[in-house]
């Protein structure tokens, strides 16, 4: 090869290499960017049975376009977590299993709209922390939510945090093991949730509703 | 008979109408109430919202329906593929291999990962690509989780996975928090 080709090809390698740097970012090229299936297993039916209440559930607008990207460990690979695309979903999900008269409210809840359809009660979601811890053996992810039940007068009768953990080995090793992972850490969450609702509501701890 | 009855319930509608009509009057709250169904599932649920705003699509990422992740997956001793999943992953061959390569060669790497056979390209996915990255340096070893895989042994009759959730009352009184307060301690509140 002659000398001038040479050149040029090293030329060539080297623009590219800058180029394909520039636009994928270092995340981008060694990183996981980690979709959850956003998808009950078939578990949590069995666990979480339907309760006969009307109840409306309010998503903080934040958690809709929430990432985390916390890589869990100085030497892990950098890692996106796409939690909030995953979350809503399944938590609707969550609670069309979990309440008969189920309500997704899309507004802020008010009293007038909690009077005019009589809904007795609402509960507000928003996310608080999301934990990653990589270690050699294997992960351990967390979700964090802090939920608010409102009455229909908008009095506040409970307020609780949820934390949902998923702790494998060898997640990274398998084709779909960190989506899973990170699916399950989500549906603990969920399952949680609903059911401290559901024992409330069972145990009338918040008393009765109109 | 039938006459009479048909008689009793014209009767009857007219009697009740005023009557129910005094204790049905509620202030309008301007929402309106909207049947959406779930693009997972295919399940219907009914959304409230205001007639002044925006429908928001909350199944922005909803691309095709997944199959219900089975989460023996997740057990150590099940190996890749063992458990079949179709859902979303990480396309990290493509990634790693030319990491590696990167490494290994610079910017000659991408050379040699054009020129990777298909077949290498499936190996170095599936655990055995710590070959690689031993060729690749010790900064990709440490640096990668593939790694982490191929240095992690897993006792007989250790624990497969854990799953906790736990879920408890703060105290304090809860009379004291508005909607209103909530929603701007949840507009403040951030996520580590």
């Amino acid at each position: 090869m002659e000398k001038r080709d040479k050149r040029s090809l090293m030329a060539c390698s080297f623009f590219f290499c800058a180029w394909a740097w520039a636009f994928s970012g270092c995340a981008a090229l060694f990183g996981w960017n980690i979709h959850a299936p956003a998808v009950l297993s078939a578990g949590f039916s069995s666990e979480v049975r339907t309760e006969p209440q009307r109840i409306a559930l309010y998503i903080d607008p934040s958690i809709a376009r929430l990432v985390s990207k916390n890589k869990g460990g100085r030497f892990a690979d950098p890692q996106t977590y796409h939690i909030g695309e995953a979350y809503s979903p399944m938590l609707i999900e969550g609670f069309q299993q979990g309440f008969s008269e189920f309500i997704l409210l899309e507004t802020e809840p008010s009293q007038d709209v909690l009077r005019q359809y009589a809904i007795p009660y609402v509960i507000y979601v928003r996310p608080k922390a999301f934990t990653n811890d990589v270690t050699l053996k294997g992960q351990t992810l967390g979700f964090e939510t802090e939920t608010f039940v409102f009455d229909q007068r908008l009095g506040l009768l409970d307020r609780f945090q949820t934390t949902g953990i998923s702790d494998s080995k060898k997640v990274f090793a398998k084709k779909g093991g960190p989506e899973v992972n990170f699916n399950a850490a989500l549906e603990m969450n969920i399952k949680s949730l609903i059911l401290h609702v559901q024992d409330a509501l069972r145990t009338g701890r918040w008393g009765k509703q109109p | 008979m039938k006459r009479a009855v048909a008689v009793f319930l014209i009767i009857g509608l007219f009697a009740c109408r005023p009557g129910m009509a005094e204790t049905e009057v509620f202030k309008e709250s301007g929402a309106k109430v909207f049947i959406r169904e779930h693009p997972q599932t295919g399940k219907s649920f009914v959304s409230i919202r205001a007639e002044t705003t925006e429908a928001t699509d909350i199944f922005k990422g909803f691309t095709r329906r997944e199959i219900r992740p089975d989460y023996r997956l997740l057990d150590p001793k099940n190996r890749s593929g063992a458990v079949p999943y179709d859902g979303p992953s990480n396309d990290r061959t493509k990634v790693y291999v030319f990491a590696a390569t990167m490494v290994t060669l610079g910017a000659a790497g991408i050379a040699v990962t054009a020129a990777l056979p298909a077949g290498a390209a499936a190996t170095a996915g599936t655990g055995s690509s710590a070959g690689l990255y031993a060729a690749g340096g010790t900064a990709v070893a440490l640096g990668t989780a593939g790694t982490v895989y191929v240095n992690t042994r897993v006792k007989p009759g250790e624990e497969n996975y854990v799953h906790t959730a736990e879920s408890h009352s703060l105290e304090g009184d809860p009379h004291k928090v508005s909607f209103r307060e909530a929603v701007a301690a949840a507009e403040k509140a951030g996520i580590h």
